[in-house]
């Protein structure tokens, strides 16, 4: 789903898509096109995100309740569907970072170990 | 398949092109061409169609699930408001429940009597056929035995055809051996009876016909009652034999309990084969004895209509071979088996089925109405939630989850309401309903609730849907106005169908006073009636008499018994028999027509114990035995139709009966009602029982207390006879008049209940709209008082608006009640359907129910306070 520009294909882990969705919207409600520049912005380009994927993403995390969909009028005044973090989008967001920063210190620790 | 499918579709979409045309903007902006841009964007995307694909199962999945979160929550939301305004909410649901419930009960008998079909197989092919005599207007005449044998075999239009003979209580068998005697009802069949029906036993099996041929072994089969109350459900009875009036019969089987044929209400004890009926040395195998009803099964394909062609065929050459017998029964009559039985019961369940319907559609103008009032009153709360951004579509919706939460209840409330009906109806009319009726609900009655539930909670929702979501942000009052004007006619409705209802109950009870206060032609008090058969295996022509002398002097002795008489069938109780005869000295009838006269065998002292007047002559005595001269009595209707003359000339006259050259008529009493309160009293001939015996029964006591006292001993003093006399029903002559009134009586007290329903709702829905009308007005009201306008002014004017309404609907309801009565035609006594007392009793009390529904809310308006009035703004 998530490829590298360049050099070998960086497999995500399952979820990793959803929290950078959740953290992209942090700042107020963005169009999916939006977030996929943000999320491009924020990783240097490491990780472009499909499209596609980001979309069926946004429809899963949206089915879930943690973000809802509005159509609004683009910066170009283009009709687009922004996306905002609902209270249990916010919530689970947290709940993920946590988890994900626990989880990534413990691989870093087994890694780094001599 | 789901509405809201093509709105996602287009949805994401337009999402994807959205997002392609950004990224390829994007890309323009950074120098490339619009068609390498549109190129990479679609590239970067991925694969378009499968995205889509995703994102359009997740939308979908996601608003089914929302929209049935939005549904419990409309749900949650309409029993929390029906919870806050229980009394509203409590009247509905009744109001509901009693209309769905009376009609669920209704049709569910309806539909288990009337449209079932008959429980044998194929029972569409089955039908009664009758011989007609339409010089005679007979168009339910028996056949004889030899003349089925040649309907049977001169044609091909049936598959099979059976005789058989059953009245109630007519013909008895002793039950001998294990217990008490008992008497019991026979039904005597041809061979060829239960292969017609194609009707199997429930235990063990049907009798074979060769069993039921002359010279074979006697075999009978049980009514499944019997075999229970007296064999206690034996199974191993099947293959032993009985003692029935003194002779072993093998039992080879026990019906099922629905198996009532030929019995309509009532199943015979046991059936047994039509040679058995030798009771009374009755020649049943001659042609000229018509005794035998008819029911044949049609081929498969052949039409009734068919089949009575081909069957006339035979009768008329019947009719030209054997004239003696068949002489005028020229032709033949057929209807369908199921019309056969229940053709009786039919107009009176049609009637209830009407009234029940008049009560549900009151039931839910009623509902409809206090609805209506709520979501007038609720205006504001509409307003409010529309100002705060409740969108209009789900505003409806709320509205109509409300309403068919309420419908719901109210149909739940009424499945529950129709089985206690259905129960306590069958209870009640069980001796009136002609097919074993079942006494559960059945799924279309459990369908029908629903579906008036869902109809009727659309309309509900309707009313206040449209008036008041229309109207958000429109000035309240011109709500209320236009609320007031539906609810009027609400009102009108309701009175019409009270108006309706109400005639309806008026009319069956006139009709039933009528009926009851008919004289029957006997004194009904103070009356025992017993009934038991002189057995022919232990008393022949001579002895019998004399038992039963014996009998009838044992019981005069008892104290208190005035006079003793003996009658073969009541009075009422159907089931007697038919002779013809030729008055000696009178011109005979014209060819192809018979002097006939209903024939009942009598003993002395019957008519003085049944205190009906000897008009000329006088009665039978002990001196007229066998051996005495040939005696006759009969009614006036006799003497008037056939002796012309004084009724002091017609003691004297001589009768031609069969082959007897001379009865003798002794006397003439005045008519009794002999088959029906209904029927005017036919010519009556009267046999005495000592010259002519038949076996059957029914001693009259007349006794000087109350007559069900002196059962036991009238018992004891039979049993002081014969120890092993079987004794069958014992009643009083009140309870025989009272029993030949059951169904008008029965339909009289339904009718009365709908009725005063009707009229409770129509009552409940004019001070309902008065009530709101005083309230809407209570400002001007208010004002008027203030001013010093009389209070008995502003009682006037409220009450005026009542008085309209109930004159309007009372005008519908009086032209609706003159149609839908002419369905009661059938179902009325001496009363025509247009009984001018009857509208006018209706119309008066409607109207004194009317003023006062209308006087409670108007004299409140009138004592208002004003201040408080306008305080109230």
């Amino acid at each position: 789903m998530l490829r590298g520009t360049e050099g070998p294909e960086l497999e995500l882990l399952q979820g990793t898509l959803d929290i950078l969705i959740l953290k992209s919207l942090v700042w107020g409600p963005r169009h999916g096109y939006a977030v996929a520049r943000w999320i491009g912005q924020r990783t240097d380009d490491t990780l472009l995100v499909e499209d596609g994927a980001l979309y069926t993403a946004l429809h899963r995390i949206e089915k879930r309740g943690w973000v809802r969909a509005q159509w609004g009028r683009s910066e170009n005044n283009r009709a687009a569907k922004y996306y905002a973090l609902t209270a249990a989008g916010r919530k689970q967001l947290a709940v993920r970072i946590s988890a994900w920063q626990r989880y990534a210190a413990a691989v870093s620790r087994v890694l780094e170990a001599v | 398949m789901i509405p809201w499918h093509r709105s996602i579709d287009g949805d994401v979409d337009a999402e994807i092109a959205s997002h392609l045309a950004m990224v390829r903007d994007e890309l323009m902006a950074a120098g490339m061409t619009e068609a390498d841009a549109t190129r990479e964007a679609r590239r970067r995307f991925g694969d378009i169609q499968r995205a889509k694909a995703h994102m359009v199962a997740l939308d979908q999945s996601r608003e089914r699930h929302e929209w049935w979160a939005q549904v419990a929550q409309d749900v949650r939301y309409s029993v929390r408001l029906l919870r806050r305004s229980p009394i509203f909410t409590v009247v509905a649901v009744l109001t509901l429940a009693l209309g769905v419930g009376a009609s669920g009960a209704i049709f569910s008998i309806v539909r288990q009597v009337l449209l079932a079909p008959l429980e044998f197989k194929d029972a569409s092919q089955l039908v009664r056929v009758y011989a007609a005599d339409p010089h005679r207007d007979i168009t339910d005449g028996p056949i004889s035995v030899p003349d089925l044998d040649d309907w049977r075999g001169g044609q091909q239009a049936f598959a099979e055809m059976a005789g058989f003979w059953y009245e109630a209580g007519q013909v008895s068998v002793a039950l001998t051996g294990d217990g008490r005697p008992e008497s019991l009802d026979p039904a005597y069949v041809t061979p060829t009876f239960f292969r017609t029906l194609g009707v199997d036993a429930a235990v063990g099996r049907v009798p074979r016909p060769n069993e039921m041929q002359e010279g074979g072994e006697r075999v009978v089969v049980l009514n499944d009652g019997l075999w229970r109350r007296r064999f206690g459900a034996d199974p191993g009875l099947v293959g032993r034999a009985i003692q029935l009036d003194g002779q072993p019969y093998v039992v080879v089987g026990v019906m099922p309990p629905t198996m009532r044929f030929p019995g309509t209400t009532h199943a015979p004890d046991l059936w047994m084969s039509a040679l058995y009926q030798g009771q009374d040395e009755t020649p049943w195998k001659l042609r000229v004895v018509r005794w035998l009803g008819v029911v044949g099964r049609l081929r498969p394909g052949t039409r009734l209509d068919q089949a009575r062609t081909a069957l006339t065929v035979v009768q008329h050459r019947l009719a030209a071979t054997y004239p003696d017998a068949d002489r005028g029964w020229d032709a033949v009559i057929m209807r369908p088996l199921l019309s056969s039985i229940v053709g009786d019961i039919r107009p009176a369940l049609l009637v209830m089925l009407g009234a029940v319907g008049f009560v549900l559609l009151i039931a839910v103008i009623n509902v409809a109405g206090l609805l209506l009032a709520r979501a007038t009153t609720r205006t504001r709360e509409f307003a409010l939630r529309a100002a705060l951004g409740g969108n209009r579509s789900r505003l409806v919706r709320q509205v109509l989850t409300e309403s068919l939460v309420l419908a719901l209840l109210g149909a739940a409330g009424g499945l529950v309401v129709a089985r206690v009906t259905l129960h306590a109806l069958v209870a009640l009319a069980a001796s009136e309903l002609p097919r074993v009726p079942v006494e559960r609900l059945d799924w279309s009655v459990v369908g029908l609730a629903v579906a008036i539930a869902i109809v009727c909670g659309l309309l509900f929702s309707a009313i206040p849907a449209i008036s008041n979501t229309r109207l958000v942000g429109a000035r309240q009052a011109t709500v209320g106005a236009e609320g007031q004007h539906l609810r009027q006619a609400f009102v009108i409705a309701q009175v019409a169908i009270a108006v309706v209802l109400v005639c309806g109950a008026g009319l069956m009870v006139r009709s039933l006073r009528h009926l009851v206060s008919t004289d029957p032609g006997f004194r009904r008090d103070h009356a025992l009636a017993v009934r038991f058969a002189i057995a022919n295996h232990r008393y022949n022509d001579t002895t019998g008499p004399r038992f039963a002398a014996t009998v009838f002097d044992r019981v005069r002795a008892v104290p208190g018994v005035i006079a003793v008489g003996s009658t073969k069938v009541l009075p009422l109780d159907g089931g007697e028999e038919s002779w013809s005869f030729e008055v000696v000295g009178e011109p005979p009838p014209p060819a192809n027509e018979r002097s006939v006269a209903s024939t009942f065998h009598v003993s002395a002292d019957y008519f003085r114990t049944m205190d009906v007047p000897v008009v000329a002559g006088r009665e039978f005595t002990d001196r007229d035995t066998l051996g005495a001269p040939d005696v006759a009595i009969v009614n006036e209707a006799f003497a008037h139709k056939y002796v012309p003359g004084a009724i002091d000339a017609v003691p004297g006259r001589l009768l031609h009966i069969g082959p007897n050259p001379g009865v003798r008529i002794v006397g003439v009493v005045r008519d009794m009602r002999q088959h029906s309160l209904e029927a005017a009293p036919s010519p009556s001939l009267f046999i005495a029982n000592a010259q002519s015996m038949r076996s059957t029964i029914t001693m009259v006591v007349r006794t000087r207390g109350d007559p069900s006292a002196m059962t036991a001993a009238v018992r004891e003093a039979i049993w002081s006879v014969d120890k092993d006399q079987p004794i069958g029903e014992i009643t009083t002559l009140d309870h025989v008049v009272e029993r030949a009134v059951t169904r008008p009586r029965l339909l009289s007290i339904l009718l009365d209940l709908f009725g005063g329903l009707g009229l409770l709702l129509g009552a409940l829905g004019i001070y309902g709209v008065i009530a709101y009308m005083v309230r809407l007005r209570q400002t001007e009201i208010g004002i008027r008082i203030a001013l010093g306008a009389d209070a008995r002014r502003v009682l006037v004017m409220v009450m005026a608006r009542g008085v309209i309404l109930t004159a309007i609907g009372t005008g519908l309801g009086l032209v609706t009640a003159l149609l839908a009565a002419r369905g009661m035609r059938a179902v009325l006594f001496e009363i025509t359907p247009t009984d001018p007392l009857t509208y006018v009793i209706v119309v008066a009390l409607l109207a004194i129910v009317a003023l006062i529904a209308t006087y409670i809310p108007a004299r409140t308006a009138a004592r208002g306070d004003p201040v408080a009035a306008l305080r109230a703004e």
